[in-house]
């Protein structure tokens, strides 16, 4: 009798691993080497030029009549986001096929609460406007359509697969804190007007918790995406996502090299075998850096890399460029987040020099500003912000106002805060930069190539 | 065919939801019939919205899906708290829970991050890792601990299948309620062995 079952025990289990060692072997092994992302500017870009800045010598200012016409390119800001009195963080960006720029952020009363949404709006470049922001998801929506208890939502970011759909990610929790979150993916196959029902991803045995998502997804050679994503629970480091055209896990790297404290990767891909990884560093060592690891072999293996980037554990983002430079943003010190800056790298991110302050409040912090003089200042932020603001009337400026003063004399003084920086290079060439202003907007920075060329002579000439 | 993972999921919530009601002793000690209505009872009640939300939904999204392995624990656990037999011997199931505790206490603290392996990768599929579990299915085969080896094939056949949302053969072998529930049957059981020699 024991021998009868041994003999059907055994026929199960060869029956059950045929099948299961059939379908490990067909599956495709994940490939590597990337993609890169297609950038065609126009032959002849419209550019802004104007006469050159006056000079002055002495006490005297004076333009010479026959100095050349400088290019200055376009460099311009808005806010993307238009709901007054919410908290909004963590943006993202995607540009349609049309050449419109759609980005995500997160919205509600605070961050974590159960009436945070997922938010989008699109800016038009040709318009030069940011479209009426809509909720795409919300913690109920996730709720429903993936059959389970969600407490929370935030951090969504956009990739385009191979088959032209965009795909959007964003973290959910349950229960705890951020360091419980999983990832939800939906899929649109209109630009984001519509989406799918959300999908739950699988990727950690540990009731599944603990894998968040910042950073832009990209593309592997064979089409196939590979999504940064970041471990908190327990310990904290960076991984891999790798999916397959259909938009299932399959495999996941872990960025080792890295090193604990390793958090939100931004993947700047240089060439097909060639790609850098920034991350910001949660850790005790100081002086507080930026971390890097790099891949020379299409992303099958990293090795540390040697960064010098101030960063006060704080996103960051970067891009990299056609010819072989890097662009970064980041907030550019070891402590707070009052400062915002364009970095470029010239040798594969071991070196980096600041290219434009984008906001600067470090000069204010310790300044003792009395509430008027502070809203003076939060005014005059908004107003160079966007132009629209700086014509809008005195009571649409003073709701501004009033919804900024909310978390910027939340602690009675004047406290600035720039953050999660999210770059991307459109095929046109230009760029564009979201990020979280002061809690209360998410501000979009554009600027075009004629402007990074001028900004970028201008460093090679200081030195 | 394209299984409904989240109906399997739920599935799997209300199995233990019931098992464990079928295990609180005034429940235990009613007549079979009765018992069984009372389970029917609770998976309508479980599975029925209260403000978009069902109880299972609820203890889904706090405890995710749960392992083939603790599916096939608590439907040998719920056919013995209802028939009153065991299909499985004690030794054969005490074998699995020290193979779990062993599996886990290697795996959990690596994937959470302890040294930089990270074994979670392997359950995409490694071709390595499925023979090593073939080989140790068919050690328990002929080793006579049927459960193990059920439990590896039936793992094996739903990951096969796309029983859950999970690409990941892990997901399937092992959850963390499972691994506690292997740690606090071994104490329970040193605990009782302790007793034993203390009254010799």
């Amino acid at each position: 009798m024991p021998d009868v079952k041994r003999a059907i025990s055994l026929g199960i289990v060869l029956v059950a691993f045929g099948f299961g060692l059939h379908k490990a072997w067909q599956q495709p092994n994940p490939s590597f080497g990337f993609k890169l992302p297609v950038v065609d500017p126009p032959v002849a870009q419209p550019v802004v030029a104007e006469k050159p800045p006056v000079r002055k010598r002495g006490r005297h200012r004076f333009r010479r009549e026959d100095e050349p016409t400088v290019v200055v390119g376009r460099f311009d800001s808005h806010f993307a986001s238009s709901h007054l009195h919410v908290q909004t963080h963590a943006s993202s960006l995607i540009e349609l096929k049309d050449g419109r720029i759609r980005a995500f952020w997160f919205s509600g009363s605070r961050e974590g609460a159960s009436d945070v949404t997922i938010n989008s709006a699109v800016f038009d470049p040709a318009r030069n406007e940011w479209s009426a922001e809509q909720v795409v998801a919300s913690r109920v929506s996730t709720q429903r359509g993936l059959h389970r208890y969600i407490a929370k939502v935030g951090n969504p970011v956009a990739g385009r697969a191979e088959d032209g759909s965009l795909r959007l990610f964003y973290v959910t929790v349950s229960m705890g804190g951020w360091a419980g979150s999983s990832i939800t993916m939906m899929t649109s196959r209109d630009e984001g007007e519509t989406w799918s029902e959300p999908r739950r991803l699988i990727t950690s045995s540990f009731i599944n918790i603990s894998t968040l998502v910042k950073g832009a997804p990209f593309l592997y050679a064979d089409g196939s995406m590979g999504l940064p994503v970041y471990h908190e629970f327990f310990s904290k480091f960076a991984e891999l996502l790798h999916f397959d055209a259909a938009g299932r896990v399959i495999d996941k790297q872990r960025l080792s090299k890295a090193g604990q404290g390793a958090l939100q990767p931004v993947m700047l891909v240089e060439s097909p075998q060639r790609a850098l990884v920034l991350t910001r560093y949660s850790g005790p060592d100081n002086p507080h850096l930026a971390r890097s690891i790099a891949t020379e072999d299409g992303g099958q293996h990293w090795s540390v890399g040697k960064t010098s980037l101030p960063n006060p554990d704080a996103a960051l983002t970067g891009v990299a460029l056609p010819d072989g430079r890097l662009l970064a943003v980041l907030n550019h010190q070891e402590h707070g987040r009052d400062s915002l800056s364009l970095m470029t790298s010239a040798d594969g991110g071991r070196h980096w020099k600041e290219l434009r302050r984008l906001e600067e409040m470090r000069t204010v912090r310790d300044k003792k500003l009395d509430e008027h003089q502070c809203l003076s200042l939060v005014q005059g932020l908004l107003q160079n912000s966007d132009a629209h603001l700086a014509q809008a009337p005195a009571t649409t400026l003073g709701e501004y106002l009033d919804s900024a003063k909310a978390r910027v004399r939340a602690e009675g003084g004047c406290g600035f805060e720039f953050s999660y920086p999210y770059l991307i290079q459109a095929r046109n060439g230009d760029f564009h930069l979201t990020y979280t202003w002061n809690r209360v907007f998410i501000k979009h920075v554009t600027f075009d190539q004629a402007w990074l060329d001028r900004h970028l002579k201008k460093g090679a000439d200081a030195n | 065919m394209q299984i409904d993972t989240d109906l399997t999921g739920l599935f799997g919530i209300t199995l233990a939801i019931v098992a464990l009601l079928v295990r609180l002793p005034r429940v235990r000690n009613l007549p079979l019939r009765q018992k069984a209505a009372l389970l029917a009872g609770a998976i309508i009640v479980v599975s029925i919205p209260v403000g978009g939300l069902s109880l299972a939904e609820f203890v889904r999204g706090i405890t995710g899906d749960l392992s083939v392995f603790t599916l096939v624990l608590l439907a040998v656990s719920l056919a013995r708290s209802l028939g009153g037999y065991a299909l499985v011997g004690e030794m054969s199931r005490r074998a699995v829970l020290q193979a779990i505790l062993l599996v886990a206490v290697l795996f959990y603290p690596l994937v959470l991050g302890i040294g930089m392996f990270d074994p979670y990768r392997l359950g995409y599929g490694n071709l390595w890792f499925m023979m090593a579990l073939l080989g140790a299915a068919i050690w328990a085969s002929l080793r006579s601990s049927a459960l193990l080896a059920l439990g590896l094939a039936l793992a094996v056949a739903a990951w096969n299948a796309g029983w859950y949302e999970s690409t990941n053969l892990w997901d399937y072998l092992i959850d963390p309620w499972l691994a506690i529930y292997a740690f606090a049957s071994q104490v329970k059981y040193w605990l009782a062995r302790l007793k034993v020699r203390k009254h010799a």
